[in-house]
């Protein structure tokens, strides 16, 4: 048989067999954390607030950042640290829209309260999450995105230790288009 | 058959280059593969790249023989150029995937690698929540792979199979290696007068692709084939074991940290049934391979 005829046909067969058809703009949904924690100031005033302004694509792993299309979150939890007796209330927002109210024992948030389950201490509210769906779909347009955490409310007892804060995450998911 | 020495070499050298020259495309593929399992904790990659294992394993754990005709001494040597294919299955694009702890429903149907679009869920009763599962990366309708094997017999109705691809390591692209030997014994060598050839062998096959994907296979079974003039037929049953380990770092925040997992190969048993044709210095040899995976391979040989 012909060499070249031969050879061709080997091409042919390795390129088919070798090759790998690879979807194009597939999509990994990627998880990340966004989390504000407030530090609650010591002394004798029982109430506390505070803010952070992140970055969105920052928490995004570094080899899903380009190429963002969607976004979503999946839970959102309330914890706090430190050591104390009374009890805690106060609500959290995005971009200075209420995102969920928190009320309990402190001690009930040394093991963080999800939206997910039965938690009696969450309530959702509708304004923080759809601006916080806004925001997270936003990354499509504006890979800079940023976005505003944060929480105010009080403690029962005073004076208030040193040592507390109130933290909240969001758990989010993008989906980030791999070329 | 006496083998033209002379017409050999060249051919071989050729058909190595072009084998080396067509893998660095499969082993691009393999990086946006580590970026999207990176992303996965645990419990769901498991489902999601359990078809690789399978369909992979299916591929390797066959393809060593395509003639149970082993001669009781004398020198041969036979270079083949086989290539497997795996149909990919509906069942093979989805599974049944695991919700964040507490989400609600528990489990949905998303993507598998091969699958299409992922699945978006939402929560029963939260609204606003929703969680989705990645998209499938593969678009096929069979998983294939191709290795070159070299035969080298005979010694007491003996040979040996050896399998080796290597690719270095360039730029980004990580090192692959394939390795395989094993050793085939004719048995029809002890029954005078047999209408048909019988052979058994053992083959173990090691796979290593960058710092994620290992393999490894084992195969023994028994085979028999009977010659008509240029045509072989063959058939076969082999019973298999293979692992294929996956270890990465995940980015999940939910489940993050070392991740290892080994995934055994689905099929545990396969029976084949092929056909092989001697054209003087080459054979065209091909078979399917039915059990809880199926597969074919197909190839030319050179040599005797």
């Amino acid at each position: 048989m012909n060499t070249k005829i031969v050879l061709f046909f080997l091409f042919a067969v390795l390129a088919t067999t070798g090759s790998t058809c690879i979807n194009d703009g597939f999509q990994v949904a990627v998880n990340f954390p966004l989390t504000y924690c407030g530090n609650i100031i010591a002394g004798s005033n029982p109430a506390f607030s505070g803010s952070q302004t992140i970055k969105i694509s920052d928490q995004v792993g570094e080899a899903y950042r380009d190429n963002i299309k969607n976004g979503r979150y999946y839970d959102v939890r309330v914890r706090v640290n430190g050591p104390y007796a009374g009890s805690v209330s106060g609500s959290g927002y995005v971009n200075g829209l209420k995102l969920l109210d928190f009320s309990g024992q402190w001690s009930d948030f040394l093991t963080p309260q999800s939206l997910l389950g039965s938690s009696t201490h969450v309530t959702p509210q509708a304004a923080g999450s759809a601006e916080l769906l806004r925001v997270l779909n936003s990354l499509a347009t504006n890979p800079n995105a940023t976005i505003t955490l944060s929480a105010n409310g009080s403690v029962s007892q005073v004076p208030v230790p040193a040592g507390l804060s109130v933290c909240i995450d969001i758990y989010a998911q993008v989906d980030s288009e791999v070329q | 058959m006496k083998t033209s020495r002379q017409h050999f070499f060249p051919f071989i050298a050729t058909l190595c280059v072009a084998a080396a020259l067509l893998v660095p495309s499969v082993v691009h593929s393999q990086s946006v593969i580590e970026e999207a399992i990176q992303a996965y904790g645990q419990k769901n990659v498991e489902g999601y790249i359990q078809p690789v294992a399978d369909l992979f394993a299916a591929n390797v754990n066959s393809g060593f023989y395509h003639s149970a005709a082993i001669p009781k001494t004398g020198f041969h040597m036979s270079l083949d150029i086989i290539g497997m294919a795996a149909p990919i299955s509906d069942d093979q694009k989805t599974y049944t995937a695991t919700t964040p702890p507490g989400f609600n429903p528990v489990s949905f149907q998303t993507a598998t690698i091969f699958g299409g679009k992922g699945t978006t869920v939402a929560h029963g009763t939260s609204a606003g929540l929703t969680y989705r599962g990645s998209d499938g990366i593969i678009n096929s309708t069979i998983f294939p792979a191709a290795v070159p094997q070299l035969t080298i017999g005979s010694l007491y109705g003996t040979e040996a199979v050896i399998r080796f691809i290597a690719v270095p390591k360039m730029d980004q692209i990580p090192s692959l290696s394939l390795w395989g030997v094993g050793a085939r014994h004719s048995i029809s060598q002890y029954i005078p007068g047999a209408p048909i050839d019988i052979a058994a062998g053992f083959f173990y096959n090691k796979f290593k692709w960058g710092d994620i994907f290992d393999f490894n296979g084992l195969s023994f079974g028994a085979e028999a084939s009977k010659s008509f003039s240029i045509l072989t037929l063959h058939a076969g049953i082999n019973f298999e074991s293979s692992t294929l380990k996956i270890s990465y770092t995940s980015t999940d925040p939910v489940a993050p940290g070392s991740v290892e997992l080994n995934l055994a190969g689905k099929r545990k048993v396969s029976f084949t049934a092929g056909l092989g044709l001697t054209l003087g210095f080459f054979q065209l040899f091909g078979n399917a391979n039915f059990g809880s995976v199926n597969n074919f391979t197909a190839g030319i040989g050179f040599g005797g």
